[in-house]
Protein backbone atom coordinates (compact mmCIF):
# COMPACT_ATOMS: atom_id res chain seq x y z
CA UNK A 1 0.00 0.00 0.00
CA UNK A 2 2.73 2.44 0.95
CA UNK A 3 4.62 1.63 -2.25
CA UNK A 4 1.50 2.20 -4.37
CA UNK A 5 0.81 5.63 -2.87
CA UNK A 6 3.95 7.32 -4.25
CA UNK A 7 3.50 5.39 -7.51
CA UNK A 8 -0.02 6.78 -7.88
CA UNK A 9 1.25 10.20 -6.92
CA UNK A 10 4.05 10.00 -9.48
CA UNK A 11 1.61 8.96 -12.21
CA UNK A 12 -0.65 11.82 -11.12
CA UNK A 13 2.32 14.18 -11.19
CA UNK A 14 3.20 13.35 -14.80
CA UNK A 15 -0.43 13.55 -15.95
CA UNK A 16 -1.00 16.73 -13.96
CA UNK A 17 1.69 18.61 -15.85
CA UNK A 18 0.13 17.69 -19.18
CA UNK A 19 -3.38 18.54 -17.97
CA UNK A 20 -2.16 21.70 -16.22
CA UNK A 21 -1.12 23.24 -19.52
CA UNK A 22 -4.55 22.88 -21.06
CA UNK A 23 -6.96 23.00 -18.15
CA UNK A 24 -5.62 25.67 -15.83
CA UNK A 25 -2.37 24.92 -14.00
CA UNK A 26 -2.92 24.34 -10.27
CA UNK A 27 -6.67 23.83 -10.62
CA UNK A 28 -5.93 20.81 -12.80
CA UNK A 29 -2.64 19.68 -11.30
CA UNK A 30 -3.72 19.42 -7.67
CA UNK A 31 -6.91 17.34 -8.22
CA UNK A 32 -5.10 14.99 -10.59
CA UNK A 33 -2.35 14.41 -8.06
CA UNK A 34 -4.84 13.80 -5.24
CA UNK A 35 -6.69 11.37 -7.52
CA UNK A 36 -3.47 9.56 -8.33
CA UNK A 37 -2.48 9.34 -4.69
CA UNK A 38 -5.88 8.11 -3.50
CA UNK A 39 -6.24 5.59 -6.36
CA UNK A 40 -2.75 4.25 -5.74
CA UNK A 41 -3.44 3.92 -2.04
CA UNK A 42 -6.84 2.23 -2.35
CA UNK A 43 -5.93 -0.16 -5.18
CA UNK A 44 -2.63 -1.01 -3.48
CA UNK A 45 -4.35 -1.68 -0.18
CA UNK A 46 -7.05 -3.93 -1.69
CA UNK A 47 -4.49 -5.78 -3.86
CA UNK A 48 -2.48 -6.56 -0.77
CA UNK A 49 -5.52 -8.27 0.79
CA UNK A 50 -7.22 -9.90 -2.18
CA UNK A 51 -6.67 -10.87 -5.83
CA UNK A 52 -8.22 -8.31 -8.18
CA UNK A 53 -8.88 -8.64 -11.91
CA UNK A 54 -7.62 -5.80 -14.10
CA UNK A 55 -11.20 -4.59 -14.58
CA UNK A 56 -11.91 -4.56 -10.86
CA UNK A 57 -8.67 -2.70 -10.14
CA UNK A 58 -9.39 -0.17 -12.90
CA UNK A 59 -12.93 0.47 -11.60
CA UNK A 60 -11.70 0.79 -8.04
CA UNK A 61 -8.97 3.17 -9.18
CA UNK A 62 -11.44 5.27 -11.16
CA UNK A 63 -13.87 5.45 -8.23
CA UNK A 64 -11.07 6.48 -5.86
CA UNK A 65 -9.86 9.04 -8.38
CA UNK A 66 -13.33 10.59 -8.55
CA UNK A 67 -13.43 10.64 -4.76
CA UNK A 68 -10.09 12.49 -4.84
CA UNK A 69 -11.52 15.14 -7.16
CA UNK A 70 -14.56 15.48 -4.87
CA UNK A 71 -12.23 15.89 -1.89
CA UNK A 72 -10.37 18.73 -3.60
CA UNK A 73 -13.64 20.39 -4.59
CA UNK A 74 -14.87 20.26 -0.98
CA UNK A 75 -11.53 21.51 0.37
CA UNK A 76 -11.59 24.36 -2.14
CA UNK A 77 -15.06 25.35 -0.95
CA UNK A 78 -13.74 25.57 2.60
CA UNK A 79 -10.44 27.32 1.93
CA UNK A 80 -11.19 29.86 -0.76
CA UNK A 81 -12.22 33.37 0.10
CA UNK A 82 -10.86 36.56 1.59
CA UNK A 83 -9.07 36.82 4.90
CA UNK A 84 -7.70 40.00 6.37
CA UNK A 85 -4.60 40.31 8.52
CA UNK A 86 -4.11 36.54 8.83
CA UNK A 87 -1.12 34.30 8.28
CA UNK A 88 -2.24 31.99 5.49
CA UNK A 89 0.43 30.27 3.45
CA UNK B 1 20.73 29.23 -7.29
CA UNK B 2 22.95 32.01 -8.62
CA UNK B 3 21.22 34.86 -10.43
CA UNK B 4 23.09 34.00 -13.65
CA UNK B 5 21.61 30.50 -13.43
CA UNK B 6 18.14 31.98 -12.91
CA UNK B 7 18.58 34.17 -15.97
CA UNK B 8 19.80 31.23 -18.06
CA UNK B 9 16.86 29.10 -16.90
CA UNK B 10 14.25 31.68 -17.92
CA UNK B 11 16.07 32.47 -21.17
CA UNK B 12 15.84 28.77 -22.00
CA UNK B 13 12.12 28.60 -21.19
CA UNK B 14 11.18 31.90 -22.94
CA UNK B 15 10.33 30.49 -26.42
CA UNK B 16 8.00 27.84 -24.90
CA UNK B 17 6.62 29.86 -22.00
CA UNK B 18 3.37 30.94 -23.66
CA UNK B 19 2.58 27.34 -24.58
CA UNK B 20 3.24 26.17 -21.02
CA UNK B 21 1.51 28.97 -19.15
CA UNK B 22 -0.68 30.79 -21.58
CA UNK B 23 -3.69 28.58 -22.01
CA UNK B 24 -5.68 27.14 -19.16
CA UNK B 25 -4.07 29.08 -16.37
CA UNK B 26 -4.36 32.47 -18.03
CA UNK B 27 -7.97 31.88 -19.08
CA UNK B 28 -8.88 30.80 -15.56
CA UNK B 29 -6.98 33.54 -13.72
CA UNK B 30 -7.70 36.48 -16.03
CA UNK B 31 -10.71 37.92 -14.10
CA UNK B 32 -8.80 37.79 -10.80
CA UNK B 33 -5.77 39.50 -12.33
CA UNK B 34 -7.96 42.13 -13.97
CA UNK B 35 -9.56 42.85 -10.60
CA UNK B 36 -6.17 43.12 -8.85
CA UNK B 37 -4.53 45.23 -11.56
CA UNK B 38 -7.54 47.56 -11.72
CA UNK B 39 -5.99 49.32 -8.68
CA UNK B 40 -3.01 50.49 -10.77
CA UNK B 41 -2.33 54.17 -10.13
CA UNK B 42 0.64 56.54 -9.99
CA UNK B 43 4.21 55.36 -10.51
CA UNK B 44 4.00 51.60 -10.95
CA UNK B 45 6.61 48.85 -10.85
CA UNK B 46 5.63 45.52 -12.40
CA UNK B 47 7.94 42.72 -11.42
CA UNK B 48 8.87 39.89 -13.78
CA UNK B 49 6.92 40.84 -16.90
CA UNK B 50 7.92 37.60 -18.62
CA UNK B 51 6.47 37.27 -22.10
CA UNK B 52 3.87 39.90 -21.24
CA UNK B 53 0.89 37.60 -20.85
CA UNK B 54 -0.40 39.83 -18.04
CA UNK B 55 -0.46 42.97 -20.19
CA UNK B 56 -3.91 42.00 -21.50
CA UNK B 57 -5.22 42.39 -17.96
CA UNK B 58 -3.70 45.86 -17.30
CA UNK B 59 -6.08 48.84 -17.30
CA UNK B 60 -5.33 51.18 -20.23
CA UNK B 61 -3.39 54.43 -19.99
CA UNK B 62 -1.05 53.57 -17.13
CA UNK B 63 2.64 54.42 -16.85
CA UNK B 64 4.41 51.22 -15.88
CA UNK B 65 8.02 50.27 -15.31
CA UNK B 66 8.35 46.52 -15.91
CA UNK B 67 11.43 44.50 -15.08
CA UNK B 68 12.49 40.95 -15.83
CA UNK B 69 15.70 39.03 -15.28
CA UNK B 70 15.54 37.38 -18.71
CA UNK B 71 16.28 39.37 -21.90
CA UNK B 72 14.70 36.63 -24.03
CA UNK B 73 11.47 36.88 -22.07
CA UNK B 74 11.36 40.63 -22.73
CA UNK B 75 12.02 40.02 -26.42
CA UNK B 76 8.99 37.73 -26.50
CA UNK B 77 6.96 40.41 -24.69
CA UNK B 78 7.77 43.14 -27.24
CA UNK B 79 4.61 42.82 -29.45
CA UNK B 80 2.35 42.88 -26.36
CA UNK B 81 4.18 45.91 -24.94
CA UNK B 82 3.77 47.76 -28.25
CA UNK B 83 0.07 46.91 -28.38
CA UNK B 84 -0.62 48.23 -24.85
CA UNK B 85 -2.58 51.54 -24.87
CA UNK B 86 -0.34 53.22 -22.31
CA UNK B 87 3.36 53.27 -21.45
CA UNK B 88 5.41 50.24 -20.44
CA UNK B 89 9.15 50.80 -19.99
CA UNK B 90 11.13 47.60 -19.63
CA UNK B 91 14.43 47.00 -17.89
CA UNK B 92 16.32 43.73 -17.85
CA UNK B 93 17.39 43.60 -14.22
CA UNK B 94 17.32 41.30 -11.25
CA UNK B 95 15.01 42.18 -8.36
CA UNK B 96 17.96 41.73 -6.00
CA UNK B 97 19.89 44.49 -7.78
CA UNK B 98 17.34 47.12 -8.75
CA UNK B 99 18.92 50.51 -9.44
CA UNK B 100 15.85 52.55 -8.44
CA UNK B 101 16.03 55.18 -5.71
CA UNK B 102 14.46 54.38 -2.32
CA UNK B 103 10.73 55.22 -1.99
CA UNK B 104 10.47 55.59 -5.78
CA UNK B 105 7.23 53.76 -6.65
CA UNK B 106 3.64 54.31 -5.53
CA UNK B 107 2.66 50.72 -6.18
CA UNK B 108 4.32 47.40 -6.98
CA UNK B 109 2.65 44.48 -8.75
CA UNK B 110 3.74 40.88 -9.12
CA UNK B 111 2.18 37.99 -11.00
CA UNK B 112 3.40 34.45 -10.31
CA UNK B 113 6.80 35.89 -9.52
CA UNK B 114 7.84 34.88 -6.03
CA UNK B 115 7.62 31.19 -6.90
CA UNK B 116 10.75 31.85 -8.94
CA UNK B 117 12.80 34.52 -7.18
CA UNK B 118 15.77 32.58 -5.72
CA UNK B 119 15.90 34.46 -2.40
CA UNK B 120 12.28 35.55 -1.86
CA UNK B 121 12.59 37.47 1.42
CA UNK B 122 15.61 39.37 0.09
CA UNK B 123 13.72 40.12 -3.12
CA UNK B 124 10.73 41.37 -1.15
CA UNK B 125 13.01 43.54 1.00
CA UNK B 126 14.34 45.07 -2.23
CA UNK B 127 10.73 45.88 -3.21
CA UNK B 128 10.11 47.33 0.25
CA UNK B 129 13.08 49.66 -0.28
CA UNK B 130 11.84 51.12 -3.58
CA UNK B 131 8.19 51.45 -2.49
CA UNK B 132 7.01 54.76 -1.01
CA UNK B 133 5.83 54.67 2.61
CA UNK B 134 2.11 53.95 2.51
CA UNK B 135 2.50 52.45 -0.99
CA UNK B 136 0.81 49.20 -1.95
CA UNK B 137 2.16 45.79 -2.90
CA UNK B 138 -0.32 43.77 -4.99
CA UNK B 139 0.54 40.16 -5.69
CA UNK B 140 -1.05 37.35 -7.68
CA UNK B 141 0.87 34.26 -6.61
CA UNK B 142 0.72 30.52 -6.17
CA UNK B 143 2.18 29.23 -2.95
CA UNK B 144 2.56 26.09 -0.92
CA UNK B 145 -0.37 24.86 1.16
CA UNK B 146 -0.66 24.51 4.92
CA UNK B 147 -2.85 21.43 4.60
CA UNK B 148 -2.32 17.71 3.99
CA UNK B 149 -2.24 16.21 1.35
CA UNK B 150 -1.71 19.37 -0.69
CA UNK B 151 1.41 20.44 1.20
CA UNK B 152 3.20 17.15 0.49
CA UNK B 153 2.12 17.07 -3.14
CA UNK B 154 3.35 20.58 -3.76
CA UNK B 155 6.66 19.69 -2.08
CA UNK B 156 6.92 16.66 -4.40
CA UNK B 157 6.06 18.77 -7.45
CA UNK B 158 8.73 21.28 -6.49
CA UNK B 159 11.46 18.63 -6.76
CA UNK B 160 10.68 18.49 -10.49
CA UNK B 161 9.42 21.98 -11.31
CA UNK B 162 12.25 23.89 -9.67
CA UNK B 163 14.72 22.52 -12.21
CA UNK B 164 12.79 23.93 -15.14
CA UNK B 165 10.84 26.81 -13.63
CA UNK B 166 8.99 27.76 -10.46
CA UNK B 167 8.87 26.30 -6.95
CA UNK B 168 5.39 25.17 -5.87
CA UNK B 169 5.85 25.27 -2.10
CA UNK B 170 6.80 28.84 -1.20
CA UNK B 171 5.34 30.48 1.92
CA UNK B 172 4.90 33.82 0.20
CA UNK B 173 2.54 35.48 2.68
CA UNK B 174 4.95 34.75 5.53
CA UNK B 175 7.80 36.04 3.35
CA UNK B 176 5.92 39.29 2.63
CA UNK B 177 5.50 39.81 6.35
CA UNK B 178 9.15 38.91 7.02
CA UNK B 179 10.25 41.54 4.50
CA UNK B 180 8.57 44.26 6.55
CA UNK B 181 5.23 44.73 4.73
CA UNK B 182 1.90 44.90 6.52
CA UNK B 183 -0.64 42.46 5.09
CA UNK B 184 -4.02 43.97 4.32
CA UNK B 185 -5.79 41.11 2.63
CA UNK B 186 -5.25 37.57 1.35
CA UNK B 187 -7.79 36.25 -1.14
CA UNK B 188 -7.57 32.50 -1.71
CA UNK B 189 -8.66 31.79 -5.28
CA UNK B 190 -7.98 28.06 -5.36
CA UNK B 191 -7.52 26.19 -2.07
CA UNK B 192 -4.89 28.13 -0.14
CA UNK B 193 -2.57 27.73 -3.15
CA UNK B 194 -3.54 30.35 -5.74
CA UNK B 195 -4.12 33.71 -4.11
CA UNK B 196 -3.92 37.46 -4.29
CA UNK B 197 -2.07 39.30 -1.53
CA UNK B 198 -2.49 42.99 -0.79
CA UNK B 199 0.08 44.56 1.51
CA UNK B 200 1.55 47.99 2.17
CA UNK B 201 4.69 49.64 3.44
CA UNK B 202 3.97 51.29 6.75
CA UNK B 203 4.07 55.11 6.59
CA UNK B 204 7.01 56.67 8.42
Amino acid sequence: MFAMMPLGMLTGLVLSFIAGIWLGAMEAMVPIMVSGELSGMVVGMICAMDVLSFRQAALLGAASGLAGILLVWLANGMLRGISRETGIG
Amino acid sequence: MADADTRAKWDRIAPHFDFMAGRGAEARWKPFKQQLFSHMEGRILFLALGTGLDIATFPPGRDITAIDISPRMLEQARPRIEAYPGTIRTECIDVHAMPFAPDHFDQIYTSCTFCSVPRPVEGLRALHRVLKPGGGLFMFEHTGSRYYPFRYMLNAMTLLTERAGPAMNRRTVDNVRAAGFKILEVNNIFLDVVKTVTAFKAPV
